[in-house]
């Protein structure tokens, strides 16, 4: 121990708190400030377990286990309620308690595996058990992993373990917010706790926590610079999008180090997850340098096993028991896949992916062991340009397989990796910088006996010090003036909004859809499976047509005080006549999820608040005339659906206006919209120009959703035109006036440029066009959220946009002179 | 039947042949927790010392409490021929 630790031990306990404190309190406003893994309920549990560190602190040792497993409890009735919180431990108390039944061992692994059964039944809603079903993935997520490897070393425990130790493996309170929790081994579980001198473990927690969230840091950037996969059509677009899509690791390696930081401040000092995970020099590493604690798992349960059973009656034994474990790995990630979202995915890219994985990982780890001793690297130049080749091309092997594992179809993938021929600028650009980085890989490589050094010479309690401070600055006041409020780069470090493609919700790849809840509340799990949750979402139904869905007519739904109504046009709002009674202006309303009102309840919607005022002015006008806003609008809705409208419904009630309501990214969300037309077989054939596209660009049915997103990507500025066009010729032809709106969208940020454009091929069309693009000016859109998860705007949203269209209307003089030639 | 030297001569044999940056090592040195050998490395070893001393191993005992050094791999060798 060298003699800065020394000196901190003598210190008095008492300032060792005060520093155990600053850093959980940095630790704390990092989180305030930077709102990590929100969606996971993060932010919320870290009250919970940052003062049950403090307490840890001041704990007799004999008690500590006991104080975490008191603190899963509280976390657990936080997160599912006290109901299902006892639910959850009426379930996870049922295995360990048969798994320690005096009975024999197969006969209680036929015990746990009814209850397994029964757990996965309700998980798929063969009963209808709404709490119950509430604790199961949750339930899942703590034991789907580590109880099996608990049952393992059931089997050949040499002496009794206390109660409390075995109870705080199984019942970690980390686990209630990861969902991808690290697979901790019950032994290191055991040899860990306090091991090493108590200061020293919470240095090192600590160094690793700030390690996690800044891993976290980068990966916000990577993943904002992600771009969409649709929409990919060169090769230096195609070789972004494999490196950052590869770089998704880093999100769950600053997860994982996060972790097991925390658990550093209740004395576990666990071993490192992962090591130099972009600097793989042979395939055999690639197992054990990323997740090597699954690694352990796997070897575990299943290499090992296999391996004794067939060594001596099948031929290379090695290899193929690295084939079953890579199969043992799939099955896993399918059976984890299962207890979080409800359904095995079994996709062939998944199995192929650890199928190729399997086989490279496989074959070298059996070259390697018909190898003896190959003696230590020497650190020369022609060494280290070797091991930056061998890391370099590792690299690139893994960001090319990993976009296999995240394409829902090997046709996605040829398709995606076929835009490597079309060589442009940007593949050069995109080349240096690799070969740049690869530079600074192979300098460090070649003198990483230097920085190992300058490492050690740092221990721990400096470096932690110097990260404290870093991290004391980061949260500098400075942090909230105006330039950083407006700074993009600056805004992706402090929020993680959704990158183009999520926005989408259109997730890719496997930890990508298991990391999230994908509702507001993180531990919330929809009963019906598909519906995200939303309590409205039983109003809509399918058609048989291009509308694809649409609202049920006359049909109300209520929940917590909010109420969805439709009428018997099957439009969101008040009954009416068909026919456009004397005296009345009509306002028919043509958008999707934000201009139905998604989320909010029918008076909050701003084409009811819109109503409202205009008759309002109107009164105060003196005018006799009423305005009726007809609101057409239905989740998902957009040009195609517009043109459906015009053709089948909306000149049955006699509009004077139309407003067709625009978002930024419009081909974007149009590109979406035609995908989701060709992937469910609709006929285009009444649109000749849209089937004409569809033709050229040689999406199929049976392309998956980003093949088609991508062939029709490079047609999109020719969609919009039609579409527009369209919509736009119809109107007048019926004697309405065509009105397009902009109305951005909470996720978005401002994009005058786009919406310039915009405006002007809309005018171009034949529109009168109005921009709601300040609408949000001065306003917290945060606040402005239906959830964090659901970027729909709330009551105060909708109440912004009636004001702000309101206003925008008696102050154009198309709209004023005909509200007056109507009277 | 081996005594404990030849064990230990045979186990520091394997160990400095298989694994790199071995040759220094210390008979208490850390192997399985220091990642110095891996799993393919530990199922040589486990072979070489089936085959060496007519033990059998079975697949929970290839672990880093039987493992970890020179001095354990030693002792449970020994107790395994008892």
């Amino acid at each position: 121990m060298n003699k800065e630790l020394q000196g901190i031990k003598e210190k008095s306990r008492l300032l060792q708190f005060g520093y155990f404190s600053l850093q959980l309190f940095v630790v704390f406003c990092l989180f305030k400030l930077y709102q990590f893994e929100v969606s996971s309920g993060l932010p919320q549990l870290m009250v919970y377990w940052s003062v049950a560190a403090l307490i840890n602190f001041w704990t007799p040792p004999n008690w500590r286990h006991h104080l975490l497993v008191l603190t899963t409890a509280v976390t657990i009735f936080h997160a599912l309620g006290i109901v299902s919180g006892g639910v959850f431990f009426l379930l996870t108390g049922s295995l360990v308690v048969i798994a320690h039944l005096p009975l024999s061992r197969r006969i209680r692994l036929v015990l746990l595996l009814l209850m397994v059964l029964l757990a996965a039944l309700i998980r798929l809603q063969y009963f209808y058990m709404p709490r119950v079903y509430a604790a199961i993935p949750l339930a899942g997520t703590f034991l789907m992993f580590r109880f099996i490897l608990y049952w393992h070393e059931l089997k050949h425990e040499k002496s009794a373990v206390k109660w409390p130790v075995r109870l705080s493996y199984l019942y970690n309170p980390l686990n209630a917010a990861f969902p991808l929790f690290p697979v901790i081994d019950y032994k290191i579980w055991q040899r860990s706790h306090y091991e090493e001198p108590e200061y020293r473990t919470y240095a090192i927690g600590f160094r690793r926590i700030f390690g996690g969230l800044f891993l976290m840091l980068v990966f916000r950037i990577t993943y904002n610079m992600n771009p969409n996969p649709a929409n990919i059509q060169t090769a230096g677009q195609l070789m972004l999008y494999l490196v950052l899509a590869y770089a998704f690791i880093l999100r769950l390696l600053g997860l994982y180090w996060f972790v097991i930081g925390m658990l550093g401040l209740f004395g576990f000092n666990m071993p490192p997850v992962f090591d130099q995970v972009f600097f793989i020099t042979r395939f055999s590493q690639i197992w054990r340098k990323i997740n090597m604690y699954w690694k352990e798992f796997i070897t575990k349960i299943v290499y090992y096993p296999v391996y004794f059973r067939i060594r001596k009656s099948w031929p290379i034994p090695l290899f193929f028991s690295g084939i079953f474990s890579f199969l043992a790995t799939w099955f896993f990630h399918n059976w984890q896949f299962f207890w979080l979202k409800g359904h095995f995915p079994l996709r062939l890219t998944d199995l192929l992916y650890w199928m190729i994985l399997g086989v490279v990982i496989s074959t070298t780890m059996l070259l390697n062991s018909t190898q003896g001793n190959s003696s230590p690297q020497q650190n020369n130049l022609k060494n280290t340009l070797l091991q930056t080749l061998r890391a370099a091309g590792i690299f690139i092997f893994m960001c090319v397989l990993w976009s296999l594992w995240s394409s829902e179809t090997i046709g996605e993938w040829t398709h995606l990796l076929s835009h490597a021929a079309v060589l442009n600028a940007g593949a050069v650009k995109f080349t240096g910088i690799l070969l740049g980085l690869a530079l600074i890989a192979g300098v460090i490589y070649h003198n990483r006996a230097y920085y190992s050094g300058i490492r050690e010479r740092f221990a721990t309690l400096e470096l932690t010090l110097v990260i404290t401070t870093l991290c004391g600055i980061l949260l500098a006041p400075g942090l909230h003036s105006k330039f950083v409020q407006e700074n993009r780069f600056v805004q992706t470090l402090l929020v993680q909004p959704f990158n183009e493609f999520d926005k989408e919700n259109a997730e890719q790849g496997y930890y990508e859809q298991i990391g999230t809840s994908g509702s507001g509340n993180p531990w919330e799990v929809p009963m019906a499976a598909g519906n995200k949750g939303k309590w409205f979402s039983v109003a809509e139904e399918g058609a048989n047509d291009l509308r694809m869905r649409k609202l049920k007519a006359t049909f109300t739904v209520s929940d917590s005080g909010r109420t969805f109504t439709t009428n018997s046009f099957g439009m969101r709002g008040p009954e009416i006549t068909e026919h456009k009674p004397s005296g009345i202006i009509r306002i028919a309303i043509l958008g999707a999820s934000y201009e139905m009102g998604s989320g909010v309840s029918d008076e909050e919607v701003f084409s009811r608040l819109l109503e409202k005022q205009l008759n309002y002015w109107l009164k105060q006008r003196g005018s006799l005339l009423n305005v009726q806003v007809l609101n057409f609008s239905v989740g998902a809705y957009h040009l195609p659906q517009y043109a459906w409208l015009c053709d089948h419904q909306l000149f049955r009630f006699e509009p004077d206006f139309v407003f067709s309501f625009a978002h930024s990214s419009e081909e974007r969300r149009l590109n979406a919209v035609i995908a989701r037309l060709v992937q469910n077989g609709q006929n285009l054939s009444a649109y000749p120009e849209l089937e004409n596209i569809r033709q050229l660009s040689g999406a199929k049915q049976t392309m998956s959703r980003i093949e088609i997103r991508n062939r029709i990507y490079p047609h999109n500025g020719q969609l919009l035109r039609w579409g527009y066009s369209y919509v736009a010729s119809s109107i007048k032809l019926h004697n309405a006036l065509p009105v397009w709106i902009y109305l951005p969208a909470l996720s978005d940020e401002s994009a005058p440029k786009e919406i310039a454009e915009l405006s002007k091929e809309a005018q171009s069309s034949g529109f009168e066009t109005l921009s709601l693009g300040n609408v949000y000016s001065g306003k917290d859109k945060s606040r402005l959220k239906v959830s964090t998860d659901d970027a729909h705007p709330n009551a105060e949203g909708h109440s912004l946009i009636a004001e702000s269209l309101f206003q925008s209307l008696i102050q154009s003089q198309w709209f004023t002179t005909r509200v007056d030639s109507s009277r | 039947m081996a005594t404990e030297q030849d064990v230990r001569t045979a186990v520091r044999s394997f160990i400095t042949t298989n694994i790199p940056d071995a040759l220094i090592l210390a008979d208490d040195a850390k192997l399985i927790s220091t990642r110095l050998m891996d799993s393919i490395v530990a199922l040589k070893l486990v072979n070489y010392l089936e085959e060496s001393f007519k033990i059998e191993f079975e697949a929970h005992e290839v672990v880093q409490e039987n493992l970890d050094s020179i001095d354990i791999i030693v002792s449970f060798v020994q107790s395994k021929m008892k």
